[in-house]
């Protein structure tokens, strides 16, 4: 709870120029409120069963007969979950079980094996696939109550309470953290798009900043990230994914704030109010004059925070692109406003020249670059800036010059973090165990996504061919997303999220959900969403079915492994709904501005548009 | 050609003269032992000597020049594969059925685990070589043996040093010795195993001790394994083969009589003396108590065992015991007191709990039966589709937790689809006390190829072995003495073995779906084009675009983006 208080504490107070006081209230209020519900309820669920369950907490009682075929009654792992973990893990059956590289299982026995000086990693295929970087909690005293992996059985209860309620709230952290900075994103978003529609034309008045519910969001946005139960299984079932989440919202938050903040800087600062010399890193630099040390600094945190997501699990190499983008462009929506690729600006009032001739250069660019590889994509994107702060090289292309520095920055820090977790380890094998688990599958435990069961069933002839083809498949969608929403690079972030939660090799709920949560920021776009509805529902049908058709799979013995499949596939459907209907909404939100634009007397267009009407043509 | 001619006529005159040659001995052996419960032990060894016989020098492998396979007494069939392959130490197990060391006590020969185990030990500078002649020597076995032991690939090939001592010497080459251990616990032994194991013996089973092996006799005990020894002293090179059985008298004879003979269990009688064996003997454990008779009358009984050596007399022996009244099962030692004294120190039950077939526990319950504090090496050689959580290891003694009781854990992890597990630690049993060892284990998800052609019957793990280690000197009788635990079965989770096809189709077209659609809409451009007003007269110029008809927005063409 203290940390929480912190966080509300620094982000109150950096009130945005746009949200009113009020919603900073409300959302502390929901934030705190939230919370508190989460610990109740972990605690709950926690002593709960732990009183119904001490009859279990015995291992197996055997009599002295020496008899073999005395019959006892089993422990815990049939009797009866004797605590949270596993009543998820196992109790009403895997939700999203244990990937290998999000268990809290393996983790803790990757950190009690590290402890005893087992290599972890050794011959680069071992079965803990959690990265070293978790393992350096090792390094914490092992008596510490809170993720030892020993139980001290003569402490008294006080050391159980204790460490159970530090373990919740060690889970509980992330999410609260996640749901700061999705509502750091959004405002940032807000802010920026403000500041957009202020600069370039006015005739958007119908931007989100507007539009959007200002007061309600903020204390909507936490709650829908604390009360998921997306987020909440997860959490209780210890998985570090919630951990993963936290840091790639942190990424992205930094990320909307290194461009943004430098526009609003000189406005916000007026308006700061007293306790602007807080702890938190953005105070201090928002008040400096001069916007460079903050860009460099928010920046550097993002990159840093995407690294490290991105050591933590390999698939999430695929956001990088959006990410950077997102850092020199910034959040802004312009959905409404589609265009090029265009470099934030240091100062609002360059803004509009800078953003004309940068656009037109990244028109040729863009279309240029349209056919060539993937990868070049990204780069060529970013490639739009130019900017007078560099005279010395007007023959280099702008955008060239403003990506290089910030993909070398992000280079070393993931050099940094290899490194770091090659002195934690000993030697570079833990690369097999952690990324190449990512890339191999070794573990076909049964999960929400796809490749599990695809991957069981696979001719071994073909097995590496489709693995290859599953990796590709899922590399594909970052350059052609990058490129169409070039121009709201926060919202190409955000669809690949959704294709990352619907085809990574081992996907928990807690993807989903922040795929699920992420809408929250893109009100623009509901107006225009074709197949909500049914994609909820089709979500909702996956995740009640998966656990039950788990359940009567692997605990009963009833139904088959089919059955699980099954809503496995439903699911992905559900996530690729989502998707395309995302592209689909921040396409089509275009349309809606050039229909304003075009004649500005018209009130709004109606969100029944027919789909004929809206033509969309190849 | 006349030197070729001489040559067949000494190789000839040698194998004549060679019943006195003193370099190969051939010794033949059968231990009987009345049990507790009523059945009889049979122990035969056959064993036959090498002297001054050294193993194969790894490093002459790569010369082309073994020329010492002449043999008269050793099996050649064994003997190639040995040189062949370099191997030092070798010992092959198959046996079937549970031993079950509260009732038996000690086994005569130790390797009692059910299944197939193998272990060899190897000399060698690289480990490559070690294992390609690993996997050489398994398929030579296999092919001699008509056992599976192709399987016992490097998904079950464990290192486990100090349980497994080499049971003679090892040459002092200046190479290291690997040892590899594979066990196999779904592997039965029977008779197509049986038949080339008699052919390894010099008198086949035509004649001595071997005639008793009957295989319908022996198949039908309650417990039965062949072994093969294999082992290098510095006297030379001994092969024992030994075949071990549980026969139960009571229920052969349909009567509550234990009485029991060769012709009763067997069905056969020693009609005649192997040839060529130096020893033939019989010795009969007697029984401490009660009134019997054992027949024929023992020529020499010494510390309550009688010895018979069928060489003596040429005659038909039918060896057997008799006892005037029927047999009555001891049931109180079970239940209400502890048999006295106890024949093992201590005694081992290991199960997997859980229902589930993705989580379990291994539980195993320790009971010394001795007062002194005993100190045990466990090992467990586990394949890899069940993945132990060590740090949810748990020592109970008498229900109180003790992690203190466990010690020295080496660990080596397993590798998914490639390497088992190898875990050894050092449990210390405290006197008169039971403990209760309990770890989380997670069960695999294995690839449908990967499963056995009978997948619902489930997987069976190898054994876990004991050995009590050195703690008290006041009786070391059964130092080292290796205790098997009986094996476990697991129930893994199965796919459906008949849908690969329909699952990579159902998965493709979810995945090609998704992608279509999402590039669907990504290759399209939303434009808004206005019609002109006069091509539809009746629309009204009116604000709501909702009008269907009169739409103001129609195809045009666009810029594929």
């Amino acid at each position: 709870m203290s940390l929480s208080a912190k966080s509300l504490k620094s982000s109150s107070s950096s009130p945005s120029s746009k949200s009113s006081p009020m919603s900073w209230a409300s959302f502390r209020n929901s934030m705190a409120l939230c919370i508190a519900l989460r610990v109740l309820l972990a605690f709950g669920l926690e002593f709960y069963l732990s009183a119904s369950a001490t009859s279990f907490q015995q291992p197996a009682r055997f009599s002295n007969i020496t008899s073999d075929n005395v019959y006892y009654s089993s422990s815990s792992p049939s009797g009866g979950a004797n605590s949270v973990v596993e009543l998820i893990t196992t109790g009403p059956g895997l939700l999203s079980a244990s990937s290998p590289l999000t268990s809290y299982a393996n983790l803790k026995e990757g950190m009690w094996l590290y402890r005893c000086g087992v290599d972890v990693y050794a011959d680069g295929r071992g079965r803990v696939g959690v990265s070293p970087l978790y393992l350096s909690f090792s390094f914490l005293p092992s008596s510490l109550p809170v993720l030892s992996t020993t139980e001290p059985s003569h402490l008294p209860n006080i050391y159980k309470f204790l460490s159970t309620l530090l373990e919740i709230i060690l889970w509980i952290t992330p999410d609260a953290l996640s749901a700061w900075f999705l509502v750091r994103i959004w405002r940032a978003r807000t802010r920026r798009t403000g500041m957009l529609s202020m600069s370039s034309s006015s005739s958007t008045s119908t931007s989100l900043a507007s539009s959007s519910p200002d007061i309600l969001l903020p204390s909507l946005l936490p709650a829908l990230y604390l009360l998921s139960p997306f987020h909440i299984l997860p959490s209780l079932a210890r998985f570090t994914s919630a951990w993963e989440n936290a840091v790639l919202l942190g990424a992205v938050a930094w990320g909307c704030e290194c461009a943004s903040s430098a526009d609003v800087a000189p406005k916000v600062d007026g308006g700061q109010d007293t306790d602007s010399s807080s702890s938190k890193a953005s105070s201090p630099t928002r008040s400096s004059t001069s916007d460079k040390p903050f860009h460099s600094s928010a920046q550097s945190k993002s990159l840093l925070l995407l690294a490290l997501r991105i050591h933590l699990s390999l698939d999430a190499i695929i956001l990088l692109p959006p990410l950077v983008m997102l850092i020199l462009a910034g959040p802004g929506s312009r959905l409404m406003d589609p265009g090029a690729f265009v470099l934030a600006t240091p100062s609002s009032g360059k803004q509009q020249d800078v953003q004309v001739e940068a656009e037109s250069k990244a028109k040729i660019d863009s279309n240029a670059k349209t056919d060539s590889g993937s990868e070049s994509k990204s780069k060529s994107n970013d490639e739009t800036q130019a900017k007078s702060q560099s005279p010395l090289h007007p023959q280099t292309h702008p955008i060239l010059r403003a990506v290089f520095p910030v993909i070398l920055e992000f280079l070393v820090y993931f050099a940094a973090l290899s490194l770091v977790s090659t002195l934690i380890v000993g030697h570079w094998g833990w690369m097999g165990s952690t990324w190449g688990a990512s890339l191999s599958l070794p573990s076909l435990t049964p999960n929400p996504g796809l490749w599990w069961y695809f991957f069981t069933e696979m001719f071994d002839h073909f097995r590496a061919f489709f693995l290859v083809v599953f990796e590709v498949h899922l590399l594909m969608y970052v350059a052609p997303i990058c490129i169409k929403f070039q121009h709201d690079p926060l919202y190409a972030l955000f669809l690949l999220t959704g294709i990352l939660a619907t085809f990574k090799p081992y996907p928990t709920l807690s993807d989903q959900g922040l795929f699920l949560v992420m809408w929250g920021i893109f009100g623009e776009v509901y107006p225009f969403l074709r197949t909500p509805l049914p994609a909820l529902l089709t979500l909702l049908h996956s995740t009640l079915l998966q656990p039950l058709f788990a359940h009567l799979w692997l605990t009963h013995g009833r139904g088959n492994a089919n059955f699980y499949y099954a809503t496995t596939l439903v699911g992905a459907c559900a996530g690729g709904m989502g998707v395309v209907d995302g592209v689909w909404g921040g396409l089509r939100c275009a349309l809606e501005k050039g229909e304003q634009g075009k004649d500005s007397d018209r009130e709004s267009v109606d969100e029944e548009w027919e789909e004929s009407e809206v033509v969309t043509q190849q | 050609m006349l030197r070729t001619g001489l040559f067949l006529v000494f190789v000839l005159l040698s194998s004549v003269f060679c019943l006195e040659d003193a370099t190969e001995e051939f010794e033949e052996h059968l231990s009987i032992k009345s049990l507790k419960d009523g059945r009889v032990a049979f122990s035969f060894t056959f064993k036959t000597s090498l002297r001054d016989a050294i193993p194969r020098d790894p490093r002459m492998l790569a010369f082309d020049n073994d020329d010492s396979q002449h043999y008269t007494l050793f099996p050649l069939t064994l003997g190639q594969i040995l040189r062949q392959y370099a191997i030092t130490e070798l010992h092959l197990t198959l046996n079937a059925g549970k031993w079950n060391y509260d009732a038996w006590g000690y086994p005569d020969e130790p390797d009692v685990g059910v299944g197939a185990e193998l272990r060899a030990w190897m000399a060698g500078n690289s480990i490559s070589s070690i294992d390609d002649r690993w996997q050489g020597v398994r398929n030579s076995l296999a092919g001699l043996f008509c056992a599976s032991l192709g399987s016992l690939d490097e998904q079950r090939t464990t290192s486990p040093r100090s349980t497994f001592p080499p049971e003679g010497a090892l040459p002092d080459w200046g190479l290291p010795h690997e040892l590899r251990h594979a066990s196999h616990a779904s592997e039965h032994v029977c008779t197509e195993n049986l038949t080339p194991f008699l052919k390894l013996l010099p008198c086949k089973s035509r004649s001595g001790l071997a005639m008793l092996l009957n295989p319908h006799r022996i198949f039908d005990a309650d417990w039965h394994g062949i072994g093969l020894h294999v082992l290098w002293r510095p006297e030379g090179v001994e092969v024992r083969l030994s075949v071990q059985l549980v026969s139960d008298p009571l229920r052969i004879s349909g009567q509550k009589k234990q009485d029991w003979s060769f012709s009763s269990l067997f069905d056969r009688k020693v009609e005649k003396a192997c040839p060529v064996a130096k020893y033939s003997r019989v010795s009969v454990e007697l029984p401490s108590s009660g009134v019997y008779r054992v027949y024929p009358e023992p020529p020499q009984v010494k510390d309550g065992i009688a010895y018979y050596d069928l060489k003596n007399a040429n005659e038909v022996w039918d060896i057997g015991t008799m006892w005037p009244s029927d047999f009555e099962y001891r049931i109180t030692h079970l239940a209400l007191s502890k048999p006295n004294p106890a024949l093992v120190p201590f005694s081992v039950r290991r199960n997997l709990l859980g229902s589930t077939q993705d989580r379990g526990q291994l539980s195993i319950v320790l009971t010394n039966n001795e007062q002194d504090v005993l100190q045990l090496l466990y090992l467990e050689t586990m394949p890899w589709i069940i993945q132990f959580y060590l740090h949810t290891i748990r020592v109970h003694a008498d229900d109180a937790l003790r992690d203190d009781l466990i010690s020295n854990i080496s660990y080596i992890l397993p590798i998914p689809h490639a390497r088992p597990a190898t875990f050894e630690s050092v449990l210390t049993l405290p006197g008169r006390s039971t403990i209760t060892f309990t770890m989380d284990v997670a069960k695999a998800f294995l690839r449908y190829t990967e499963h056995p052609p009978d997948a619902q019957r489930g997987w069976d793990l190898p054994p876990a072995i004991f050995t009590p280690l050195r703690q008290s000197s006041r009786n070391s009788t059964y130092l080292g003495k290796r205790v098997y635990s009986p094996s476990l079965l697991v129930d893994l989770a199965t796919p459906d073995f008949s849908m690969p096809y329909n699952v990579i189709i159902f998965t493709c077209s979810v995945v090609a779906f998704i992608f279509g659609s999402v590039f669907n809409v990504l290759t399209r451009k939303f434009i808004v084009v206005r019609l002109e007003p006069q091509k539809r007269p009746e629309s009204p110029p009116s604000k709501n675009l909702d009008s269907d008809e009169s739409g103001k927005l129609d195809t045009s063409e666009s810029d594929v983006h």
